[in-house]
């Protein structure tokens, strides 16, 4: 049995936008190659779709200085497609009938991922940090606990990602810090 | 005692990192047990490390305690098209690709003016968006 890894939307960032970051551009395409060769099972969660909007969206904008809706809409666009296109990408949004198996244990298995979520942001809360003069969070996120809500429910073995907060939580979900990985 | 195979655990145990996969040997009075078990913790139990090794063949897990959980195929055929339309309404699903990877890789720099962007001064903004 393959190892299945929840998709942090950051690989797909880095993947498409190759130049923000060229060395985690080439991390995160070997990483995805080695999915669509069927080496993994990736996950991909409809929050991480939204977040794909929401980041390219913001990036592209704010960053990046794409100031034309036409081109940010084309970027996420194409991020779905490419999502679409991978045979090894599971698309989930964690509703019971996407887990096969028998009917019992499919009931058994069934539990808030929000309830999860919420346990996971009290339990982790992180620490603070000053960098530049100025005093950040250093920790997994709130929506990050939803991701590792939504990975658990599907029985992802690791979560990959360039997220060092998510080091925090590897007893919830092992993570894949996709910087340190050596291929 | 006749045992069969009532269906496959995932187990992760305290020694390893990721998951490990066996087949469940059991008798029908064991396999009640352990779903019983499961539908009190909701998705994962402790178990003492007799109870694994009677019911693993294999031998996989010797540690003392063990994360068990049911492992689940995923079909997420109707998550696909449902989300699929909301972005690009009536259009077909798009045919699966051997190789999507390398059209993807670097697809969306095209829309961006490189030049006239310093990476080093728009690091802090590009890392909150992307939760680095």
């Amino acid at each position: 049995m393959v190892q299945r890894i929840y998709l942090d939307t950051n690989i797909f960032i880095h993947c498409g936008l190759s130049q923000l970051d060229q060395g985690k551009a080439k991390r995160s395409k070997k990483l995805l190659e080695q999915i669509s060769q069927g080496k993994y099972e990736g996950v991909v969660s409809t929050l991480c779709l939204l977040e794909i909007c929401e980041v390219v969206r913001g990036l592209a904008v704010e960053v990046l200085g794409v100031n034309s809706p036409a081109d940010w809409k084309a970027m996420i666009s194409s991020t779905i497609e490419f999502i679409f296109k991978n045979k090894n990408i599971k698309v989930i949004e964690s509703n019971p009938e996407e887990r096969l198996g028998t009917s019992k244990i499919k009931d058994l298995m069934y539990c808030s991922v929000v309830d999860d979520a919420h346990r996971m942001i009290v339990k982790y809360s992180g620490t603070t940090k000053e960098e530049r003069g100025k005093f950040v969070h250093k920790g997994v996120g709130c929506v990050d606990c939803l991701h590792l809500a939504l990975a658990k429910m599907v029985e992802c073995d690791l979560i990959a990602t360039f997220d060092r907060g998510f080091e925090e939580t590897r007893i919830e979900v092992e993570p894949l810090i996709i910087q340190d990985k050596v291929w | 005692m006749n045992y069969s195979i009532d269906y496959v655990e995932r187990v992760r145990s305290t020694d390893y990192p990721s998951y490990h996969s066996i087949p469940y040997w059991s008798s029908t009075f064991l396999s009640q047990n352990i779903v019983t078990l499961i539908g009190e913790s909701e998705r994962s139990l402790s178990v003492q490390k007799n109870t694994t090794m009677q019911v693993d063949p294999f031998h996989i897990i010797n540690n003392i305690q063990a994360t068990i959980s049911v492992a689940c195929a995923l079909d997420d055929s109707d998550t696909r098209k449902k989300v699929w339309r909301v972005y690009f309404g009536d259009s077909s699903l798009p045919r699966i690709e051997d190789d999507p990877v390398n059209k993807y890789y670097g697809s969306l720099d095209k829309y961006v003016d490189w030049t006239k962007i310093d990476l080093k001064k728009s690091g802090s903004r590009i890392d909150r968006y992307l939760d680095e």
